[in-house]
């Protein structure tokens, strides 16, 4: 009887399962993922512009395609404008596989939490997705004018945000970051900023068609004000002074000059910051620890004698302390503190933050920063000697 | 027709005996007068074929005639007398009683002297009929391990074991089942290791067997097992008399029946359908690697179709952008629906499965070469089914075969459908609903009131050392404490 009931039991999950219909059925090939959404504001409607990535049949032997398809749409809201997709898209539309979304720079500059709101609501939608400002161009006209198969937009921005940990300029932001950081007191938002530039090569069959694809190319921050408005693009070396207070930098290069006419290259490989500040915010101890390589010197000098080795150290610390302290000046200059020195504030006098909350624009303006670099010269790789002659 | 009972009131002589065999024409009578006397007249009756005639001329006829013993007897009742006190000199005799035993002795191979003066017999075994000698196993991986496997013959499989255990106390206990074939059958068990709940649960069980035959192993293991409607096995079956000797020592129970050259064990858990005789012949790092690979492979096929249709139907966002793209560029220009597609080659699947079961081996080629290019390759040609379905098919099916157990192979196929049905109408919901009442299927399973599932459902009683993976065979201390045995610990010196 008890075996009994419980068979009813599990045969009634079956059927009462809370859903007032079956399970929705989208076959894989009735869809279309997009992979990036391109969202403007113009004159009050929302223009989405999505990159979307269907299958295509093949034929006898051959295999199935990839078709790649650009669908517009304009709304009131970026649901409405998703809602009109529908109205001429190809196959079923999916969000699940949404990697990027690209804010134009006015829409940017206009503000873009409202509508980031879908994004961030919406089930269909993950918080992983990446946010990008789009440089000196609407969304639509740069997913327009960088698309191509082979490789895809998404396949580009991907490839670029895993090799900017070379330079170290930009770091890549998702939705639920943004989230975090927009609906906090203590931070300030900064986004990676992509751009175009004239194609480094270009393709035989571009050329005879003459069409005007570009190449992406990632420009550093877009630092955003408190109301989530674009004030500024950072240019690279704040960028990477940004990375150096927040200690993002995994590798980059400084380039110094330890004697007249000789160049060295020390590529940083490890490196630790700490962020110190008073009780009164008044001042900022940045203090930063690496680890370097030397790949390529250009001078003559015997590079592991040690005072010449102090010197090398020297210039780099120095270099260094500069870009962070031009860095924290740029920011002072445009009132935002986006490397998120409230933060670090509010976490070690979480009491006081309440009291300098309304006045830390001011006191960031005015606060001094101490930075203090050291550094450790690892290896110079296979070489000990210079190249040049003496 | 003469009844039970008549016969069982019959008086033991000659004329009763042929009554009763009248349409045998296989039963031999042979009259010997000792010493050459009409008065000392004594009748042999066996069945031809199965008595041994050598030995009856050896055996009785001989010393009827030339033992001194009979020189001395005058009578009938004497040379009874003489020939019960070892007149005829033969290891094995029974002195019957009645006209029952006569018959069931004498079906049995034995030559029946029949004194008809003073109605009396004594029955001499003589067996003497053809069987296989053994043979390697056929069915089962030997890597390693002894190769012989049982026979038809009871007595051989009895002492391919007793050769292996010698130890008195392996206690063998005997009955006939088959209300109609009386078969021979054995139980063996080890009487100080082996929990005697299940010796008896056995013997009552089959005691009160209501087939008529047991000439099929399933006429017995129906009889034997608790639930005979679930697909999953309740008793190992095995050929390997070294496989039944390792599980008595466990403290399981063998049984043994005459004419069939399978042993079934008592009782069986799930974690037996994983375990091969392969992996105590081999180091035990790679016996646990397998093992685990084993059970992997179980949820494998019993999963993967239904994940696959859940993907592909109902859950795109599940799974990475390049595998979504790849298995869509694949689906796209197949007309029928995933579900469709899936079932179709599951279908195919069990179908070719079928037919290799069935064919002889010298149309198996052809059957490989319609099953793999004909309905794998042309149909994926055709755009037919797609791709992906294939491999899901193909890799699911396959890694079935991964477990040793046959029937737990059949049984997982068919889940297989079940789930994957399920999860065409429910989606994911559907595969969870479905695996779990696949698990309930199984918890509510016993074998000889051991629950099936020991000993994964008891945590604490958990003995890792022979479950999912196996330690060094000298790490492996206790027996395993579900089948309760007397001796918990395993003997070490």
């Amino acid at each position: 009887m008890k075996k009994k009931r419980l068979f009813v039991m599990l045969s009634l999950l079956l059927f009462l399962t809370g859903c007032s219909s079956l399970p929705h059925k989208i076959p894989l090939e009735d869809i279309q993922a997009i992979l990036i959404a391109g969202i403007d504001v113009n004159e009050g409607m929302v223009e989405l512009t999505v990159m979307s990535v269907g299958s295509q049949p093949g034929s006898g032997d051959k295999k199935g395609e990839e078709a790649i398809k650009i669908y517009e749409a304009t709304g009131k809201t970026v649901f409405e404008a998703k809602q009109n997709l529908s109205l001429y898209n190809d196959k079923h539309l999916i969000w699940a596989h949404l990697e990027y979304i690209i804010i134009g720079e006015d829409t940017a500059r206009a503000g873009i939490a409202p509508h980031l709101d879908f994004f961030l609501r919406h089930h269909e939608n993950r918080l992983t997705d990446d946010l990008i400002v789009a440089k000196n161009m609407t969304a639509r006209e740069f997913i327009r004018s960088t698309d191509t198969a082979q490789p895809k937009i998404n396949e580009k921005i991907r490839h670029l945000f895993k090799d900017a940990e070379i330079k170290s300029t930009i770091r890549n932001v998702n939705l639920k970051t943004w989230a975090l950081k927009h609906l906090s007191d203590t931070m300030y938002v900064i986004l990676p900023v992509l751009s175009t530039t004239e194609r480094t090569h270009k393709e035989k069959e571009q050329q005879e068609e003459g069409t005007q694809k570009k190449d992406i190319r990632t420009d550093g921050y877009a630092v955003f004000n408190r109301e989530g408005k674009l004030i500024d693009y950072a240019s690279l070396e704040y960028s990477r002074g940004i990375n150096w207070i927040t200690d993002e930098i995994h590798s980059t290069a400084v380039v110094i000059e330890p004697e007249s006419g000789a160049q060295l290259s020390a590529q940083i490989i490890r490196s630790k910051t700490k962020l110190e500040i008073d009780e009164e915010a008044v001042s900022l101890n940045v203090d930063i620890s690496l680890i370097f390589n030397i790949p390529e010197y250009t001078g003559n000098k015997e590079l592991y004698d040690l005072e010449y080795g102090g010197l090398i150290k020297g210039k780099l610390e120095d270099m260094i302390e500069k870009e962070v302290i031009d860095t924290v000046k740029y920011l002072q200059s445009l009132d935002a503190d986006a490397i998120n020195i409230g933060n670090v504030y509010y976490h070690k006098y979480p009491k006081r933050w309440p009291m300098m909350k309304d006045m830390w624009e001011e006191k960031f303006r005015q606060m001094n920063v101490n930075v203090s670099v050291r550094s450790t010269l690892r290896n110079t790789y296979n070489i000990l000697n210079p190249m040049e002659k003496e | 027709m003469i009844d039970e009972q008549t016969i069982k009131e019959m008086e033991i002589t000659t004329e009763n005996i042929k009554a009763v065999f009248k349409d045998h024409d296989d039963v031999m009578y042979k009259v010997a007068f000792i010493r050459g006397e009409p008065e000392l007249r004594a009748d042999l009756v066996y069945v031809d074929g199965m008595a041994d005639v050598s030995s009856i001329n050896e055996d009785i006829i001989k010393p009827l005639n030339e033992n001194p013993v009979f020189q001395r007897v005058n009578t009938q009742e004497e040379a009874y007398e003489a020939a019960v006190n070892g007149g005829i000199y033969h290891g094995s005799m029974v002195m019957l009683k009645d006209m029952e035993e006569l018959v069931s002795t004498l079906l049995f191979g034995f030559t029946v002297v029949v004194f008809d003066g003073i109605k009396k017999a004594i029955a001499f075994e003589t067996k003497g009929f053809k069987y296989r000698s053994v043979t390697a196993a056929q069915e089962e991986n030997t890597y390693k391990s002894p190769k012989d496997a049982f026979v038809e013959n009871i007595r051989v499989n009895v002492s391919l074991i007793r050769q292996k255990i010698i130890s008195r106390h392996l206690a063998v206990s005997e009955l006939d089942v088959g209300t109609l074939s009386n078969t021979p059958c054995s139980i063996l068990y080890m009487s100080n290791i082996c929990n005697e709940e299940f010796v008896e649960i056995i013997k009552t069980r089959l005691k009160n067997m209501k087939q008529e035959d047991a000439l099929s192993m399933q006429d017995v293991y129906e009889s034997l097992v608790e639930h005979k409607y679930t697909m999953f096995p309740q008793a190992k079956s095995t050929e390997s008399s070294s496989i039944v000797c390792s599980s008595l020592m466990e403290g399981k129970v063998a049984v043994l029946i005459n004419g069939i050259p399978y042993a079934l064990i008592f009782p069986m858990v799930f974690g037996d359908l994983f375990n091969s005789s392969f992996d105590y012949n081999i180091n035990f790092a790679l016996a646990s690697f397998f093992r685990i690979m084993r059970y992997a492979s179980f949820l494998f096929t019993l999963l993967l179709p239904g994940i696959y249709v859940a993907i592909a139907e109902f859950h795109p966002e599940m799974i990475p952008f390049a595998l979504l793209n790849a298995i869509g560029a694949a689906k796209a220009g197949t007309p029928f629906n995933t579900v469709l597609e899936i079932l179709i080659m599951s279908f195919t699947f069990y179908v070719l499965i079928q037919v290799s079961m069935q064919v002889p081996t010298s149309m198996g080629s052809a059957v490989s070469i319609v099953g793999g290019i004909v309905l794998g390759q042309a149909a994926v040609q055709a755009q037919l089914v797609s791709p992906g379905v294939i491999v899901v098919i193909a890799a699911a099916s396959i890694a079935a075969l991964a477990i040793p157990n046959k029937d737990a192979n059949f049984a997982v196929w068919i889940w297989q459908g079940f789930i994957t049905i399920l999860t065409s109408v429910y989606g994911l919901y559907g595969l969870s609903a479905g695996f779990i009442l696949f698990l309930y299927c199984l918890a509510r399973l016993e074998s000889l009131g051991v629950p099936y599932l020991s000993p994964y459902i008891h945590p604490s009683k958990m003995q890792p050392e022979d479950s999912f993976i196996r330690f060094p065979l000298t790490d492996i201390q206790y027996r395993p404490i579900y089948l309760k045995p007397k001796e918990k610990e395993r003997k070490k010196k």
